[in-house]
């Protein structure tokens, strides 16, 4: 039997959004930094839910046969720059604002937007005809390569660190440490169990014909190398961080959770060749019979669609985006529903690998209402009182206008996608 | 206004601004002054309020701390901290060293 796992990561996704939209209506003291960490959590959210649906539920492709067809795959791919954008957006304010002139900012957004944008014009519209197009992806390609670089120093400045939240730098450098960490294994955890294939594979070094071929091309190799490096050199840097962290502060839950990555790329490559994957396939769709696809279900696929809204969810509560305690009913009910999905899919992943019965995953739904692991998974996802939420005075604006207007310029960009995919497909533009 | 209208308005003043302990002098004053109409007794509770916590210069003074609390950190202070000036070094070998194996094996699988 062929399952799909996809609708278990839908249903989380909804479940997730949905939390965070409720919760974010409710009058609280967060900070312009939260709300605008949020939204930005829903505009991933979205993009996630999307792509599962078109990419996951349905099977990689959706042919509507029409004109319609196009402007549906770009508007696909713009929500997921919309969420690349969103999440360096989060990442330069959340933890800690990395600007104080809200002009700047505004620039910066406009433009990711706008040559995001472009890229949907050059890869979509009239270039594609020209003999001298070259197909690659600099936004979508780009963009998170710098994003996991930034994350991938935060991350190292936090695990080094030696003595802790000592003082406010420390402090925030612990915050923003976290939040990097999280984001790093959002982003690239699902491809760390391939990180030896990568090596193994002569396409990470070489892409056939298109070096040398011209400068665009050129230009096209190395983004595309640069965002390929960028997926497992986070992992070394986690790695060899968390050994420091480990002797500094002792703490094996993180340090063991990125090791486990690199134990899994071992044994993806020693029992299962460690070769990159048809992911749309091999990630998504459950196959009993073969235990090498069920193992890349049980990694790359549990990390594509599981760990990604649950990442969120503990980002939303851990960096006060949302306040549970408006909800505390809703919020038990959700964390209950978010462990029994996962433990769902897990023990069914499991049962052909080591022959154990998806039927335990009741049994652990009952350990979990039964000795309330819920509420001490959320307890400690909670913000410690003492932590400083940064609320700075910006220069030429104020915070909540920028939440507003950040939102604003992603929706506007939206619409302008659309407009442009209709023009494309009409073949207005030629 | 009278002598005690003033003093009453100061302590009063003093009393919002000055944190907790000043709250107490000031609360201990009015009462005092309450008792007592002489000049020289209302200055020696002024003073003597003033000697213990200047309320001037206490409320700037827990008013420049908190706004230095909340100010931005210096970017360069935060992502190059001076206690360890390893990390960024630390970090930009790492990076060097990862993609120069990249470049290398690129190099060498090209030719």
């Amino acid at each position: 039997m062929v399952e799909n796992i996809s609708i278990v990561s839908i249903i989380l996704d909804i479940m997730v959004l949905l939390f965070i939209l409720y919760l974010g209506q409710k009058k609280d003291d967060r900070t312009w930094t939260q709300k605008l960490g949020a939204t930005m959590m829903c505009w991933f959210l979205l993009c996630h839910l999307a792509m599962n649906v078109a990419y996951g539920q349905f099977y990689a492709q959706i042919f509507l046969g029409e004109w319609y067809d196009t402007v549906l795959h770009m508007v696909l791919e713009t929500l997921w720059k919309a969420a690349i954008v969103g999440f360096i957006v989060t990442t330069l304010s959340t933890p800690m604002p990395l600007f104080k002139n809200v002009k700047n900012y505004k620039i910066g957004v406009i433009f990711g937007l706008s040559f995001a944008l472009l890229e949907s014009y050059y890869t979509w519209g009239p270039p594609t005809g020209e003999t001298w197009f070259v197909y690659f992806w600099p936004f979508w390609s780009l963009a998170p390569a710098i994003l996991m670089v930034i994350l991938s120093y935060l991350a190292w400045n936090y695990l080094t660190s030696p003595e802790g939240a000592g003082d406010r730098t420390e402090a925030l450098t612990d915050r923003a440490g976290l939040f990097a960490v999280m984001a790093l294994i959002l982003w690239g955890g699902k491809n760390w169990f391939d990180w030896v294939g990568f090596f193994k594979s002569s396409e990470f070094f070489y892409t056939n014909g298109s070096p040398n071929a011209s400068t665009l091309s050129l230009v096209a190799d190395i983004i595309g190398k640069f965002e390929t490096g960028m997926i497992v050199l986070p992992m070394f840097v986690l790695s060899v961080g968390s050994v420091i962290y480990l002797r500094n502060r002792g703490s094996v839950l993180l340090g063991g959770t990125i090791l486990g990555f690199l134990v899994l790329g071992f044994i993806h490559f020693w029992f299962f060749s460690g070769e990159s994957q048809d992911y749309n396939s091999t990630a998504r769709f459950f196959n009993e019979e073969d235990i090498r696809e069920s193992f890349i279900l049980l990694t790359h696929g549990t990390m594509q669609s599981l760990a990604r809204p649950l990442i969120i969810l503990f980002l939303v509560v851990r960096f006060g985006m949302v306040q549970t305690e408006h909800a505390p009913a809703l919020s038990r009910a959700m964390m209950i529903m978010s462990l029994a999905g996962a433990m769902s899919v897990i023990t069914e992943i499991l049962q052909p690998m080591l022959g154990i019965s998806q039927l335990i995953s009741g049994f652990f739904l009952g350990a979990i209402l039964a000795f309330e692991i819920e509420r001490k998974v959320m307890k400690a996802m909670q913000p410690p009182d003492d932590e400083e939420n940064t609320d700075w005075v910006l220069i030429n604006g104020e915070g909540i206008g920028l939440v507003k207007w950040t939102n604003t310029a992603f929706g506007m960009y939206i619409i302008a996608t659309i407009i442009l995919g209709i023009l494309i497909a009409k073949e207005v533009i030629v | 206004m009278t002598e005690e209208d003033i003093e009453e308005e100061v302590n009063e003043t003093a009393a919002k601004k000055a944190p907790a302990k000043a709250k107490k002098a000031a609360t201990a004053a009015k009462t005092s002054a309450k008792k007592t109409t002489t000049k020289a007794k209302i200055e020696t509770e002024d003073i003597s309020e003033k000697d213990d916590i200047p309320a001037s210069l206490d409320v700037g003074s827990i008013k420049d701390t908190k706004s230095t609390d909340l100010d931005p950190l210096s970017l360069k202070d935060y992502l190059f901290p001076k206690e360890r000036p390893w990390v960024w070094k630390s970090f930009a070998v790492m990076f060097v060293l990862f993609f120069g194996y990249y470049y290398i094996k690129y190099k060498s699988t090209i030719s």
